[in-house]
């Protein structure tokens, strides 16, 4: 009588069995974890396409450019277009603009949103919650419904054509979203510890500044990087409020090469992607600084599961 | 007995006014700590949108003076234009269309960064390069890639005897559609896969232990232990980023610019398009609180779920 393929292991040793069955399994894992390799490398390869052309056509000559077949890297590469970069705009005004933008913005916002977070989450007060509620909302008004009235406000006070536009939201809590995310952080600090302060005399500012503040440090970070992404891409802001080159931020500066580029005859492509590796460099770096502190970040504010 | 009852009073009434000086002290200092908040709430957010509702019943143009008052002669136009009932239409449908595609992929993504191997956060900072990148340089690089006698797809498409020449990928209404739903879907996925990761890191791991004892395999246990972990951050992130993709100006602008012939165009660009192209601010006004009805649901939504969710942290 032939043996059913179920008795069949059964003849084996005990040891045997589940030696083979480890060796599937563990054949099992590292054919999955091969599968997962093969799927994040063909999808890294396929979302990091653009950057590596990119990195490819800024050291392109123009007679490269638009070669066919397309390289994917330039024979000769051709450094010169960075430095092009500078000498067809005023890009290091450019630059030097955005920075002291992002940079007052950023500390505006995250000292704000911390002050307004700390306040939603330490004090009682009438009105506290609707007010939450309200904050939480004007995260998702559209822009556009604003947009308008604020350009005519800030028209009003003068201040079209200067930094104020750009600056002044931040330094009103800025992004609710920050608010949200510092409140939630906040409120996992354990009250004993203000209340030990408090026995100990210190005021409600100390508290936030000496105790609050130095613990919510991941969280800050996260802030920050949300902040300086956001200030140093930004695009609408500045297409809107400011008119005058010497006061471009790097986003709208590089529309020098592109708008312009009809009036020259040399296409400016490549130089264009020079310019526009040199405005990622600065959040890149910060980011891959920050990481650890980022993702430790998200995990402790308030999106956690 | 009448002295020792004031005495009394006095006794008890004493700690009990401090108690509400104190209260009183902390509300005041709450209060002082909301004036940013509040400035915004009002000056940047009340004042213009009571603003933009008076503008929208107005003929005002910008460099004309305050216009004059037109009653609800704007939003007749605007509801009579045979195309807005599509803008509408489309604009939610990109959305979705996005919104599912984000998820898809940010989930796909969070499982594969939160295993352990070599590399992982060298491979977590690559993933979130469409992020951090400004979105005018990658929207130009996507057209350049696109283009329809220049682009690298193109080419490539034509050296490997697919096409015989160039097709036009952006001036064609479902290549367009379909570009710009797969450029907002990889700028924004970043987002989610950060959060989604953040997520998965809280779930304890006990629970994948537990599962595991009982038998759940890989899928089993990311059907049953991560997805029901990352509900609440589901949540958030997808009203969040539902309201954000819907009202987002610069890739739709930036890449297609509404064409070809309007077959992309979505409501901020509407917008844009009359207030600050054809200065036409009482139409331009009109349109996104034509639109806040749907805008309203989701904020309302997503208000009331952060709140719940901030209540019970």
């Amino acid at each position: 009588m032939a043996t059913t393929p179920q008795s069949a292991p059964a003849m084996l040793s005990p040891r045997a069995a589940s030696a083979r069955r480890s060796t599937r399994a563990s054949l099992a894992k590292l054919g999955t974890s091969a599968l997962i390799y093969f799927i994040a490398t063909v999808v890294a390869i396929l979302f990091m396409l653009p950057f590596v052309w990119t990195i490819g056509s800024s050291l392109k000559p123009i007679t490269e450019i638009f070669k066919f077949p397309p390289t994917l890297w330039p024979q000769e590469p051709r450094w010169q277009n960075y430095a092009d970069v500078f000498r067809i705009a005023p890009f290091g005004r450019f630059i030097l603009n955005t920075a002291y933008i992002t940079a007052v913005a950023m500390v505006g916002q995250i000292l704000s949103a911390a002050a307004v977070a700390y306040g939603f989450s330490r004090f009682r007060f009438p009105g506290r919650d609707p007010l939450f509620f309200l904050v939480l909302s004007t995260m998702m008004l559209p822009w556009q419904v604003t947009i308008v009235p604020t350009f005519l406000l800030f028209r009003f006070f003068g201040m079209i054509n200067t930094y104020w536009p750009l600056i002044i939201p931040s330094f009103f809590g800025g992004g609710a979203f920050y608010i949200f995310l510092l409140r939630q952080f906040f409120m996992t600090i354990p009250r004993d510890l203000d209340e030990a302060a408090k026995i100990d005399g210190a005021t409600s500012v100390r508290i936030f500044w000496n105790i609050i503040l130095p613990l919510a440090k991941p969280a800050l970070a996260t802030v920050a990087i949300f902040s300086f992404i956001e200030h140093w891409n930004e695009f609408i802001g500045p297409l809107i409020f400011l008119n005058s080159p010497e006061k471009f931020t790097v986003s709208i500066g590089l529309r020098y090469f592109t708008a312009s580029s009809f009036e020259s005859d040399e296409p400016r492509e490549a130089i264009l992607m020079a310019a526009s590796l040199i405005v990622a460099v600065p959040p890149l770096t910060l980011f891959f600084l920050a990481q650890k502190y980022f993702v430790r970040g998200i995990v402790t504010t308030g999106l956690k599961g | 007995m009448a002295q020792q009852t004031v005495q009394l009073q006095k006794v008890q009434g004493a700690p009990r006014r401090r108690r509400t000086t104190f209260r009183q002290r902390e509300a005041w200092l709450g209060w002082a700590l909301m004036v940013p908040a509040l400035v915004v709430v009002i000056g940047m957010v009340g004042y213009p949108f009571y603003e933009a509702i008076r503008i929208s019943f107005t003929d005002r143009m910008i460099g004309r003076g305050p216009g004059n008052w037109v009653g609800l002669r704007n939003y007749i136009y605007i509801l009579g234009w045979p195309d807005f009932g599509l803008m509408v239409i489309r604009t939610i449908s990109f959305t979705v269309a996005t919104t599912i595609l984000k998820t898809i992929v940010g989930l796909i993504l969070a499982t594969s960064l939160n295993q352990h191997f070599w590399g992982r956060n060298v491979l977590r900072g690559l993933f979130m390069l469409p992020w951090i990148l400004p979105t005018y340089i990658v929207v130009l690089v996507w057209r350049w890639i696109f283009d329809g006698q220049t682009g690298v797809l193109n080419q490539i498409l034509i050296s490997w005897g697919i096409l015989d020449s160039g097709f036009p990928f952006l001036a064609r209404t479902w290549s367009a559609i379909g570009l710009l739903i797969f450029v907002l879907t990889w700028k924004g996925y970043p987002f989610y896969a950060l959060t989604f990761l953040a997520g998965m890191q809280s779930i304890p791991s006990d629970l994948y232990d537990a599962a595991k004892v009982d038998g759940a395999g890989r899928f089993a246990r990311f059907r049953y232990v991560t997805l029901p972990g990352l509900k609440q951050v589901m949540g958030v992130v997808i009203l969040l980023s539902t309201i954000w993709t819907m009202n987002s100006l610069e890739i739709p602008l930036l890449l297609t610019g509404g064409g070809p012939s309007y077959d992309t165009e979505v409501f901020p660009l509407l917008t844009y398009r009359l207030a600050l192209v054809n200065f036409r601010l009482g139409e331009g006004a009109a349109v996104p609180i034509l639109m806040l009805p749907i805008i309203a649901i989701l904020v309302l939504a997503v208000a009331s779920y952060m709140d719940r969710e901030g209540a019970e942290s």
